[in-house]
């Protein structure tokens, strides 16, 4: 009956004007999103909406007994390793994060907890998203809800240009309670987008005409047009698409400017070409386009202080009271650390000598406190979470779901070493902060709910790896 | 092994290559991470386990704040316990002279340094000059005490400091605090006097600029101390004690020998800083206790001390002393140093002060800087020597007793021994003469000693050979130091046995040609007569925790036994007939007391040379011993290059020592047997006879033994003089008056100096006056007066007892 409905209510509109209008295009995306999202929308049923107590709790009856069989059923359950890595992680990234800003946080605001409340309140929230998140299917953001979360991501990144600067960079939303971070929303995006695109054209990137056992045979001729072919044909289905998909979202983040985010995005892009079929030897050019970008826009100018941070990378105690004294003031602080370090909450550098000891330079407090142990054990951590993420990734025979899960655990890998390696000065500072570990509310929540997706990756995959 | 791993990484590679580009990605990928980490992971160990050490350093070095806490120095303490140095709290100012020239003009610079100047009492030009020093802190004033403290907090610190800093709130809005932190909160250690720097850093991207101001003068601070306080007004045992230098080390005595039992463990005050100089809130604050040094009890006693300096510093001043005086008092039993002076002193609490005045006026007198220098450097360093540790000198005569006591040990000569002196002593073929060039002529050993006869002493070193002499020269401790807890003690100077030839043994024999050190002259001299042990001296007696726990205490040591018991009891004799009358030691008799000694004369032949003196140098030493019967102390006076008109140790040494045993004997307790012959010369009680009828009177004073003289015919006494209830000598003549006659008359006391005992008293009679007798050399014609009181020319009453001290003059010793 509803079907029925809901077709003659598409009708009736399309014979009121003859063809479809954009109302009734922008209706049918709606519909279509939110049908996909597990909502149940239909504007054609204008049956009236039962409020009655008892229809309420019957539904949310129904729903919490339909996610409790989510968690309960063993074959419906997510990578339980993934989730026991990725919470030990939290649970020490908060820890260590604590210890680190509560003299920052007195010094600021007269108040040791001041960051460690936010942190706590956002850890809570972001887990309890992972798991609401890791109950949706990622089918789910497939197609034109990948665009969707683009064109969110492209609008934001707008707004957030529009608004007024913070601390001299458009970086935050402010939202009151607290700030948002736009470019968070678009390493998602361009992940949902890379692996949409992927997913659809996964034959047309990988299609080779070439044939290799021709070549010096009599086909040589043919053998060069087609590899002539092949190459250019890549480039349209396999370049070409990311450039103008991902270059909009670049341009915008160079505009805040965020290099960090733009250089994280850049190479969960190339991996997620990389591994669906573009061919190597774009890469060259690519990597050639953007070391000329990322290098004009660091020696124009048009990133604050860009030529300091590469002459203090070069020698970080040549003014290590000014424009050295981040990286100097880590650097003493790991070196401070020792083998065992110098026991937990005991650092001296996050007084006052290492800037925002919470923000991007807390792995220097770690260092310092867990010693090069600890230090070695956290990374070790998370390269078995970058394993794992990979493994319940590739396991899952969804090319989407795949690819999505590739996406998402590169993401975390290339942050943390690119972190890493500010901290310990082998790159020049980008400001980029280190998962689960450096205070920000809305990047720690941003985080697990993509870690939620990694694990409803893990959780809808048949294959399940122990 | 090599040819495996080739073959695998071969395979790898084919594998890779004809992966699809999925899991070939997939790989490149995964190998691009892990390369990540792993390398991460080495930075890190490199950073952190490998090469940390310079980082950490830094790390460190930006961090703590070392502040040190002063251990303050333990006391030292004479032997009642008497304090004679102590600690107490000071104050160490400090100037940074960048720190003015960068805030202040020309004007407000010299504004503080004159006010500074006025508060810490010192000289305004030498604050500003210091002010201007290319160094960064410089300090000012060594020690400023509390009251000096509390006046330049307040100066420094009349205005509270205030501070702008940008902070940014939770929005990220910049906005300007002013803190600010009242005067009084400064000064209890809240926050650090020392001005921290003014620091830009950045917070994320964004550079904020703190602005710190401060309303107290920059560039000025202070550190707490201690300073050593000493107890008497004149310094007491300077040259023994020592000082302790800017750094509160101990630097010369016993303060340097004893530095690491005084001085303590200093207290640290460890506050770790953060970036803006504030201090780390919460548990990084750490403070180490200071430990107080151990106190050190002194054998010395601060009377005796006194005592000995009061004569010595008199002996100086009389005999006009070149080169300095040396005393030693010690037990000769225990070796314990009861007193050791050397003079003129020093004050220790202004050291680098030239005591005395005319070395002071000598060097003021010098134009050139240099040299001005150089000499002031020479005189400081000469005048915080310890001569009687660290000089050596020929010993002289005084070193007599070491030889005859050899000779009676080895059997070489007996007391019954006869010697001619025929007023010199051929050695080989060279004539050395005798003090006394016509010669004693026959004499026994006895005699030779109170002759001081240099042609006997040479007969008993020839009798006892080179061998022989040396043994006991060594024996006797004179050719290594004593031991003595002294720093830097020296040996003297004496010839290689296998070197030595007739000539230098007989010159040793009596106490030229080597040289010894007054502690090691005293030391042998009381072997001599101690029944032959020889101790080992020692100044500290015990050092006590500053709980008073006894740490340590020294116990004599007895080192060797050098001469018998007997022999030693000969020598007592000897020595004694020395100190008698007829012996050349007379001057240091003492009525009521047995005393021994040997007086020396040396002449310093070596420094004549050396400096074409054309008048002779001489050193005049006295050592003596008391009681000698029972030998309990022992006093050696070394007056080193006399410019008197005597120069001998019998005339110049010896009286000091008799003073100093006329003070030294009572406060010992040591009992005194008069003679008959004593008696006649002692003071007895006069009774007050005014008011009495004139026939009492007379019979009372006569039956005491007085003669009585009465002018004026009344009945009743008015007056009289010697006046009553005080004593006076026995053969005083009291003058008594009646009623008639009034008051007595007034007389002239005439010069009695340089007299002998008859002209003396004939002048004395004629003047109406009495006399009282002192010194030696009195009861024959042997004395001559050497001093009187009151001195001539005032205007005293008849009868009034004049003391006249007498010793006896022309001795040859």
């Amino acid at each position: 009956m509803s079907t029925v409905s809901k077709q003659s209510g598409k009708t009736e509109e399309v014979k009121k004007n003859g063809k479809r209008t954009f109302r009734s295009k922008a209706k049918d995306l709606f519909v279509r999103v939110m049908n996909k999202l597990n909502f149940d929308v239909d504007f054609s049923r204008r049956k009236k909406r039962d409020w009655s107590p008892g229809h309420i709790l019957a539904s949310v009856k129904n729903a919490s007994a339909n996610s409790l069989t989510v968690f309960n059923s063993k074959q419906m359950m997510f990578d339980k390793p993934l989730f026991i890595l990725v919470i030990v992680l939290v649970l020490v990234g908060t820890a260590m994060m604590s210890s680190a800003s509560y003299a920052y946080a007195y010094s600021q605001y007269k108040n040791s907890m001041y960051f460690i409340e936010k942190q706590v309140v956002f850890v809570l929230l972001g887990i309890f998203l992972m798991l609401v998140v890791s109950t949706i299917p990622p089918d789910k953001f497939k197609g034109v809800t990948s665009y969707v979360f683009w064109f969110i991501s492209l609008g934001l990144l707008v707004l957030v240009r529009l608004l007024p600067a913070k601390k001299g960079v458009h970086r935050w939303i402010d939202l009151g309670f607290t700030t948002f971070q736009p470019s968070e929303l678009a390493k998602f995006a361009v992940i949902l987008v890379c692996a949409t695109y992927i997913t659809y054209h996964f034959k047309e990137m990988n299609i080779t005409t070439y044939k290799k056992r021709e070549t010096k045979l009599k086909a040589a001729r043919s053998n060069s047009y087609r590899i002539r072919y092949d190459l250019r044909r890549n480039f349209q289905t396999a370049v070409w698409p990311f450039i103008w998909r991902i270059g909009p979202v670049l341009g915008l983040l160079l505009l805040e400017p965020h290099l960090s985010c733009t250089i994280i995005i850049m190479l969960i892009t190339g991996t997620l070409m990389l591994l669906g079929g573009t061919r190597k030897v774009f890469f060259g050019g690519l990597l050639a386009l953007s070391g000329i970008l990322v290098s004009l826009v660091v020696f124009t100018g048009f990133i604050p202080y860009g030529k300091t941070r590469i002459a203090v990378w070069m020698d970080p105690f040549a003014d290590a009271k000014g424009a050295g004294w981040q990286n100097v003031q880590s650097l003493l602080a790991i070196s401070s650390g020792g083998l065992f370090g110098a026991g937990f909450g005991n650092s001296r550098q996050k007084f006052m000598y290492i800037a925002e000891p919470q923000n991007d330079f807390i792995f220097a407090v770690v260092c310092e406190e867990l010693g090069l142990v600890g230090a070695a054990f956290i990374i070790v951590l998370f390269a078995i979470f970058i394993w794992r993420g990979f493994a319940v990734s590739i396991a899952n025979p969804d090319r989407f779901q795949k690819f999505v899960g590739i996406g998402i655990t590169s993401q975390i890998g290339y942050q943390m070493i690119l972190n890493i390696m500010v901290v310990t000065n082998m790159v020049p500072n980008t400001g980029i902060s280190l998962p689960f570990f450096s205070s920000g509310g809305t990047s720690l929540t941003m985080l697990l709910a993509e870690i939620g997706v990694l694990l409803a990756i893990s959780r809808s995959s048949p294959n399940k790896i122990t | 092994m090599i040819n495996k791993a080739l073959s695998f990484i071969k395979q790898s590679y084919q594998k890779f290559i004809s992966m699809d580009r999925f899991s070939s990605g997939l790989a490149f990928i995964s190998a691009l991470i892990l390369g990540c980490v792993v390398a991460i992971i080495v930075e890190l160990a490199n950073l952190m386990v490998i090469n940390n050490d310079e980082y950490q350093q830094k790390a460190v070095s930006q961090q703590l704040r070392t502040t040190t806490i002063p251990a303050d120095r333990g006391d030292i303490l004479d032997a009642f316990g008497e304090k004679l140095v102590q600690s107490a709290a000071a104050w160490v100012v400090y100037l940074e002279p960048e720190k003015l020239t960068e805030n202040y003009s020309t004007d407000e610079r010299e504004e503080i340094c004159h006010k500074l100047a006025e508060i810490l009492d010192t000289e305004y030009n030498v604050v500003l000059q210091r002010s201007y020093m290319n160094a960064s802190p410089v300090k000012i004033t060594v020690k400023a005490d509390n009251d000096q403290k509390n006046k330049l907090d307040a100066y420094i610190y009349r205005d509270a400091y205030t501070r702008n800093v940008t902070r940014e709130n939770e929005k990220g809005e910049k906005y300007k605090e002013e803190e600010v932190y009242l005067a009084d909160r400064i000064k209890n250690g809240d926050f650090p006097a020392i001005e921290r720097r003014e620091k830009d850093y950045y917070i994320d991207d964004e550079k904020l600029k703190h602005e710190e101001h401060y309303h107290y003068i920059k560039g000025v601070y202070f550190q707490t101390d201690t300073k050593r306080y000493y107890y008497h007004s004149t310094p007491l045992a300077a040259n023994v004690l020592g000082y302790t230098n800017f750094d509160n080390e101990g630097a010369q005595g016993i303060e340097k020998y004893y530095d690491e039992t005084l001085k303590g463990v200093d207290g640290k005050h460890l506050t770790a800083a953060n970036s803006v100089g504030g201090e780390m809130q919460y548990e990084y604050n750490a403070n180490v206790d200071p430990i107080r040094g151990n106190d050190i009890t002194l054998t010395i006693d601060a009377s005796i001390q006194a005592t000995l300096e009061k004569y010595l510093r008199k002996a100086v001043i009389d005999n006009d002393v070149q080169n300095r005086a040396a005393g030693i008092i010690m037990n000769v039993n225990t070796g314990a140093i009861l007193a050791m002076s050397t003079m003129p002193d020093y004050d220790p609490e202004d050291y680098n002060a030239i005591a005395d005045e005319r070395v002071a006026k000598r060097i003021a007198a010098i134009e050139d800087p240099d040299e001005k220098k150089k000499a002031t450097v020479e005189a400081q360093q000469e005048q915080w020597r310890n001569k009687a540790v660290n000089d050596t000198y020929e010993p002289g005569s005084v070193f007599k007793p070491i030889t005859m006591s050899s000779a009676l040990e080895e059997g070489v000569t007996s007391l019954d021994d006869t010697f001619n002196c025929p007023g010199y002593h051929m050695v080989g073929k060279k004539k050395i003469r005798c003090g006394r060039r016509s010669g004693h002529g026959h004499e026994t050993l006895t005699q030779g000693m109170m002759n001081s006869c240099n042609p006997v002493l040479m007969e008993l070193g020839e009798r006892l050979g080179i061998k022989t002499f040396s043994r006991y020269f060594a024996s006797y401790g004179l050719t290594a130091a004593t031991g003595i807890d002294l720093p830097g003690e020296s040996a003297g100077l004496f010839h290689r046995e296998a070197e030595m030839t007739q000539l230098d043994l007989a010159e040793c024999a009596y106490g030229q040609s080597m040289t010894v050190t007054p502690i090691q002259m005293i030391t042998a001299f009381s072997a001599v007569i101690n029944g032959g042990y020889l101790v080992k001296p020692y100044i500290v007696e015990k050092v006590t925790d500053p709980n008073g726990n006894i740490i340590r205490s020294t116990q004599p040591v007895i080192r060797r036994q050098v001469i018998s018991e007997e022999t030693s009891a000969k020598m007592r004799d000897i020595l004694e007939a020395t100190a008698n009358k007829g012996g050349t030691a007379h001057n240091v008799y003492l009525p009521g007391y047995r005393i021994g000694g040997k007086t020396g004369t040396s002449e310093k032949i070596a420094k004549q040379a050396a400096i074409h003196s054309k008048e002779d140098l001489y050193v005049a030493s006295f050592c003596g011993i008391a009681p000698i019967d029972n030998p309990e102390v022992a006093v050696l006076i070394m007056l080193d290059e006399p410019k008197g008109k005597r120069h001998t140790g019998g005339s110049i040494a010896a009286p000091v020592v008799r003073e100093i045993f006329s003070e030294l004997l009572p406060h010992l307790g040591i009992d005194t047997t008069y003679s008959e012959e004593d008696r006649k010369y002692m003071d007895i009680l006069v009774p007050n006879v005014v008011g009495e009828s004139v026939e009492d009177a007379t019979d009372a004073l006569e039956k005491k033994g007085f003669t009585v003289r009465v002018l004026g015919d009344g009945e009743k006494v008015t007056a009289q003089t010697p006046v009553g209830a005080k004593s006076a000598p026995r053969s005083c003549t009291v003058i008594i008056t009646t009623e008639s006659k009034g008051e007595i008359p007034k007389t002239i006391v005439p010069d009695l100096l340089g007299r002998s005992p008859t002209q003396v008293a004939y002048a004395v009679r004629n003047s109406h006056l009495n006399i009282r007798y002192s010194g030696s050399g009195f009861e024959n014609s042997s004395g001559i007066s050497r001093t009187q009181d009151p001195p001539a020319g005032s205007e005293v009453e008849q009868g009034t007892v004049v003391t006249v001290e007498f010793t006896v003059d022309g001795i040859n010793d």
